[in-house]
């Protein structure tokens, strides 16, 4: 009886101090992009390519790179490089398997100062599914230009934003009354109050059944 | 007139002669004042004209009542827990963005508003929700994790004041992909859609969600009893299977929804159930036959059911032959052969009807029908569907080159795959997922080692469950082989859902794997863990859609 109990209050503590965490913690916003219009999307049908190409300015505190590539429904692995020069500043990598999306979000590790002239070079692993790429042709005459090489890929820059998932929360209530049947802030309390539910039957019958 | 006399005559007789009455003793009077009440109570039945129908109504009911009444209080708090959920994942969940809804809902309006099948699988919708569609943002937020849902009061304006114009509820009858769906569980979802008809199409949308979260508790009712049955000697145990199964995020986001997996899954684990009770009891012939209907339920359901149909098939051939000893071999078959009837009668009609209508609507199973002929050689497919879901085996084709499909489509999927399959949580909660799945893992395979003299007895009803399972593996890696280069892969853990009662089982048997000691106290932490997964993957679809 002791020992459930024990294990169970501490589980639920752990769990509202994570969910604290995470609520002091922001979520990644858009600083700054490439310059690149997203013009032309091209179908790619397979991935073991590569290309470099100079983007100007990479601010600082990017944490994460947004690469306009676009799978069916599992994406290639995707590796970004931040070069100034030949030398690596920083690198990160999306791991293969990633479902539907717009885009790759490849986490890098920040840099402190902003980069001027930087190069990045993205390299595309295999691909199970043809997949699309955005941006605008670099040589507007090149044969075959639905080639990575031959396109200026889009790129959005991302850091975590000014304000916690906290703060936003009442801005995030009143997105959530909108769009649905019972339109209100409340819906939040109510969606609140039916999980806190959840979690007080599920402890209670866990500890009476389990000890 | 002796008193002998007096109770030998007629009651009404007797007590229409006040003066006797008088006379008897009480006893005697309360006797023949009782038969009198029950001689005009028959009367009056006798007058109704519905009496005998009411009566058998009644006396199902009580019928009913005395099993559910068998049935544990922890078995209706996990299904309570789950329709909870569910609930929550209903109102979370934006309205339409989760994959196909749109096409769900298309197809009840259809036969709601038409009341005839859908005519194709183009997207002709009502005008109604194409203008909810259109003002919700659905084609730009759909399969954009950075685009949100609608955001401002001018939005939301314009979506209320062109529902409240009441746009037509009559579509062109092309439903998309729900097309090769056979139709029970969209005639089910136009009950709420028609209780909700006098408000607007996302009131409508709302209520069909809520009939889909309470699948999701009958889903976790069944799951616990399946649970109850194949481990009957834990009972600490059913609550952890059940109430992880009730927590299951996916469960909640499926069952949160218009779509027909919810009831696939309630079907799948009625039929769980009903299995785990034959193989513990015998297979009745009340049994048989319930399992031969919830078959043919199932199959008018979703056509990916008949990925468990041969498990199915198998385990009532398997039962029969112990059920022949009992009951006798001429009772036992007869049982086996109404079964089969039953089961098989929808997969009949369609395809007759299909045929004759020259429709390819079996959809994924017609397309499996053609193989071969299409695609590679026989070996291709195999090495396809194994290395759709396990490493690829030497002197195999590469099929998923730079993909390791266990760990990236099926268990990084299954940590989180939410909205319109574009919402999962970074990589690092993926690589933190792995210590617990890891230590859940190895706390299962002890419990298997030790109970290894158990699993062999039972190994016939392991078997049955192994090849439902394998059934429904074999159904997806095939789909996804012949369609999966123009749709997309078919590798989303939601085609599993039916198979969830045997991940009730697997949860309670990782608590048992921790001991007698510990045992009690590693349930509770799966119970918290499988909440915490719960929170946290609502929290990401919060942070996708409204941020």
């Amino acid at each position: 009886m002791r020992r459930v109990a024990v294990a169970l209050s501490v589980g639920l503590a752990l769990l509202v101090v994570a969910i604290l965490a995470i609520l002091t913690r922001s979520p990644l916003t858009v600083i700054g992009t490439n310059s690149v219009p997203a013009a032309v999307t091209n179908e790619l049908q397979n991935g073991n390519l590569s290309r470099c190409q100079s983007v100007g300015t990479f601010p600082k505190g990017t944490s994460a790179i947004r690469i306009a590539i676009e799978p069916t429904s599992a994406g290639p692995t995707v590796t970004a490089k931040v070069l100034s020069g030949t030398r690596v500043l920083t690198e990160g990598q999306l791991v293969s398997g990633w479902g539907a999306a717009s885009s790759a979000t490849v986490p890098v590790k920040p840099l402190a100062q902003t980069l001027e002239d930087a190069v990045i070079c993205t390299a595309i692993g295999p691909a199970v599914l043809p997949f699309r790429i955005r941006g605008t042709p670099a040589r507007r005459s090149a044969a075959g230009a639905n080639k990575l090489q031959d396109m200026f890929l889009s790129m959005e820059y991302m850091r975590p934003g000014p304000q916690s998932w906290w703060s936003l929360a009442p801005s995030i209530a009143y997105h959530m009354g909108l769009g649905r049947a019972a339109s209100g802030a409340w819906i939040v309390y109510f969606t609140i109050a039916l999980m806190l539910a959840v979690v007080i039957l599920s402890a209670r019958l866990t500890l009476k059944e389990l000890s | 007139m002796s008193r002998r006399d007096r109770a030998a005559m007629p009651v009404s007789e007797s007590a229409g002669q006040s003066s006797d009455t008088r006379r008897v003793g009480t006893r005697e009077f309360n006797r023949r004042a009782q038969a009198v009440r029950g001689r005009v109570k028959r009367k009056r039945m006798s007058k109704m004209p519905e009496s005998g129908l009411f009566q058998r109504i009644v006396g199902a009911l009580k019928q009913t009542a005395g099993p559910l009444k068998q049935i544990p209080r922890a078995a209706w708090i996990c299904a309570l827990v789950a329709f909870l959920s569910a609930t929550c994942w209903s109102i979370l969940t934006p309205p339409f963005e989760i994959p196909d809804e749109p096409d769900h809902f298309a197809y009840t309006q259809q036969l709601a508003e038409n009341t005839r099948l859908p005519t194709s699988s183009e997207t002709s919708y009502s005008q109604e929700e194409t203008l909810a569609l259109r003002d919700l943002h659905q084609y730009q937020v759909h399969l954009t994790p950075e685009a949100q849902t609608i955001s401002t009061a001018a939005e939301q304006e314009l979506l209320q004041e062109d529902l409240a114009q009441h746009p037509s509820r009559v579509g062109g009858g092309g439903v998309g992909g729900a097309y090769a769906d056979p139709p029970l569980y969209y005639l089910i979802e136009a009950i709420p859609y028609g209780l909700a008809s006098g408000g607007t199409l996302l009131d409508q949308l709302e209520l069909m969600r809520l009939l889909g979260a309470l699948m999701g508790g009958l889903t976790a009712l069944f799951v616990f009893l399946f649970i109850r049955e194949t481990l009957p000697g834990t009972r600490w145990a059913w609550t952890v299977g059940g109430l992880g199964v009730a927590l299951a995020p996916l469960l909640g986001y499926m069952s949160g929804a218009v779509n027909p997996d919810a009831m696939l899954t309630t079907v799948s684990a009625a039929i769980f159930y009903c299995f785990a009770r034959a193989f513990r009891h015998g297979l009745t012939r009340r049994l048989a036959l319930t399992i031969g209907t919830l078959t043919a339920v199932g199959t008018l359901t979703k056509i990916n059911f008949v990925g468990l149909f041969p498990g199915i098939i198998f385990g009532m051939v398997l039962l029969t032959v112990p059920a022949s000893r009992i009951y006798g071999r001429a009772t036992a078959y007869r049982s086996l052969g109404f079964a089969l009837i039953i089961a098989a009668a929808p997969a009949w009609v369609y395809l007759l009807a299909n045929l004759l209508s020259n429709h390819p609507a079996l959809g994924i199973v017609s397309t499996t029908l053609k193989l071969g002929s299409a695609h590679g050689s026989i070996f291709s497919e195999i090495s396809y569907i194994w290395e759709f879901y396990l490493p690829r085996l030497p002197g195999m084709i590469n099929h998923f080159p730079g993909l390791s499909t266990t760990r990236r489509l099926w268990f990084d999927r299954s940590v989180g795959f939410y909205g319109w399959v574009d919402t999962t949580f970074p990589v690092w909660v993926d690589n933190l997922a792995l210590v617990p799945a890891g230590i859940l893992a190895l706390l299962f395979i002890r419990a298997l080692v030790l109970g290894r003299a158990a699993l062999r007895r039972r190994l016939p009803e392991l078997l049955v469950y192994g090849a439902i399972g394998i059934g429904l593996m074999v159904l997806v890696g095939l789909s996804s082989y012949i369609d999966g280069l123009h749709e997309g892969l078919f590798a989303e853990p939601r085609y599993f859902l039916p198979l969830l009662p045997l991940v009730g089982v697997a949860l309670a048997l990782t608590a048992r794997g921790a001991g007698r000691r510990w045992g009690p106290t590693a349930g509770a932490l799966i119970v918290v863990l499988f909440l915490a997964h719960n929170i946290f993957s609502q929290l990401l679809v919060v942070a996708r859609y409204y941020v």
